[in-house]
């Protein structure tokens, strides 16, 4: 899928992707790739600043841990950021359905 | 030279330095120990990336502390200017040297309208990109370069209103003076704060392209775009005020005055302030 289709929903896949459970950078783009069965191939830099703005915004919160001696940063979703995603699931079930029964 | 020295040389020529850059490095270099560089992206796109969207973020940001610092400095400003002119405003000429007092009277009466005007205008702009993640380069330089107006002449301000009370200082208390100094120097530390942070702001740069537009792409109300229109129906309107606020006496001249300002203000700052383009 292009980048730029992926862009515009990158907030909301990655909102969602950690309401599953609480994951840093690396496990979030692993674990769109999987649910999307490989179609959601981005650049892996670019989820970065998008979990920096979603943390900045209060949707998300991080701190660091330690990982086989490394440090790293986990996110996890703040209550205003499933809300977020609870009226971001709305929003788009009404879109896709529009979009699909234009297309089709 | 590894991926992450790039993307550390990348983040350093967007303007983004100390705890920002360490943060995003250590995360990069546990993704890429996890994933490896390769699909971790072009590191000058990255650190653009995230340039585009903090220099929106602080420039924003600083507008916002801009305006509530010379909003603070403006209350003091006028509870001041009424402490020190509790027993009547000083002959005007006075002062202990001339020059400098018809400056400061001058700077006194000017520079706070300019600096609300400035900061008005700012506000505006940041209020209109609230929602925007990363806007046009130009759009933000317009935005910063009206919030340093604003900070500028309300520092202009405070001065003169120091300087003012100590070159006529015959004509008030030795309480009276004393405080006029000292309030000046301490209501400008705000406004230094602000300019700090204003600083530090465009000190990230951000490279969506874009045109920077002007007032009226801020006004919530959709007017002719005809900016010397705008500023005569603004100085009529203002010259209208002055003189009714004013008697028979000093109205006319009052309502001149203000009628020459706003003109020479929107002739010399205009395209500054992205009044006009």
């Amino acid at each position: 899928m292009k980048a730029e289709l992926l862009k515009g929903h990158l907030d909301s896949l990655v909102l969602a992707a950690l309401a599953v459970e609480p994951a840093h950078g690396y496990g979030i783009i692993a674990r769109l790739r999987d649910r999307s069965r490989d179609v959601f191939r981005l650049a892996e830099g670019t989820v970065y600043p998008t979990l920096h703005r979603l943390e900045r915004d209060g949707l998300v919160k991080s701190r660091w841990t330690a990982a086989s001696g490394r440090r790293r940063r986990v996110y996890r979703i703040t209550r205003s950021g499933r809300e977020a995603l609870a009226v971001r699931r709305l929003e788009w079930k009404q879109f896709s359905r529009a979009v699909e029964a234009v297309l089709a | 030279m590894t991926y992450l020295d790039q993307l550390g040389d990348e983040l350093a020529r967007v303007g983004i330095r100390g705890r920002q850059r360490g943060r995003i490095l250590a995360e990069a270099a546990d993704h890429i120990a996890e994933g490896g560089a390769a699909e971790f992206g072009d590191p000058r796109e990255l650190a653009q990336l995230f340039a585009d969207e903090l220099a929106t973020q602080a420039t924003r940001r600083s507008a916002y502390v801009a305006f509530a610092a010379l909003g603070l400095a403006g209350a003091g400003f006028a509870v001041g200017w009424r402490l020190l002119i509790l027993n009547g405003t000083a002959d005007i000429t006075s002062a202990a040297f001339l020059p400098l007092g018809l400056v400061a009277a001058f700077c006194l009466i000017a520079c706070p309208q300019i600096s609300f005007a400035a900061g008005l205008l700012s506000l505006l702009r940041a209020h209109r990109l609230r929602k925007q993640r990363a806007a046009p380069a130009a759009e933000l330089a317009l935005l910063a370069r009206r919030t340093n107006t604003a900070l500028a002449f309300g520092a202009a301000s405070l001065v003169a209103f120091s300087v003012y009370a100590v070159d006529y200082h015959a004509a008030f208390s030795r309480w009276q003076v004393l405080g006029a100094g000292v309030g000046g120097i301490l209501l400008t530390l705000p406004v230094a704060a602000a300019a700090i942070s204003s600083r530090r702001a465009l000190s990230v740069r951000s490279g969506v392209p874009g045109d920077a537009g002007d007032m009226f792409d801020d006004l919530p109300v959709r007017l002719p775009r005809r900016p010397w229109l705008v500023c005569f129906a603004l100085t009529g309107a203002l010259a209208v005020v002055f003189l009714g606020a004013a008697g028979a006496d000093e109205g006319p001249r009052n309502a001149i005055a203000e009628s020459v300002l706003v003109i020479g203000s929107f002739a010399v700052l205009g395209r500054r302030l992205g009044l006009r383009k």
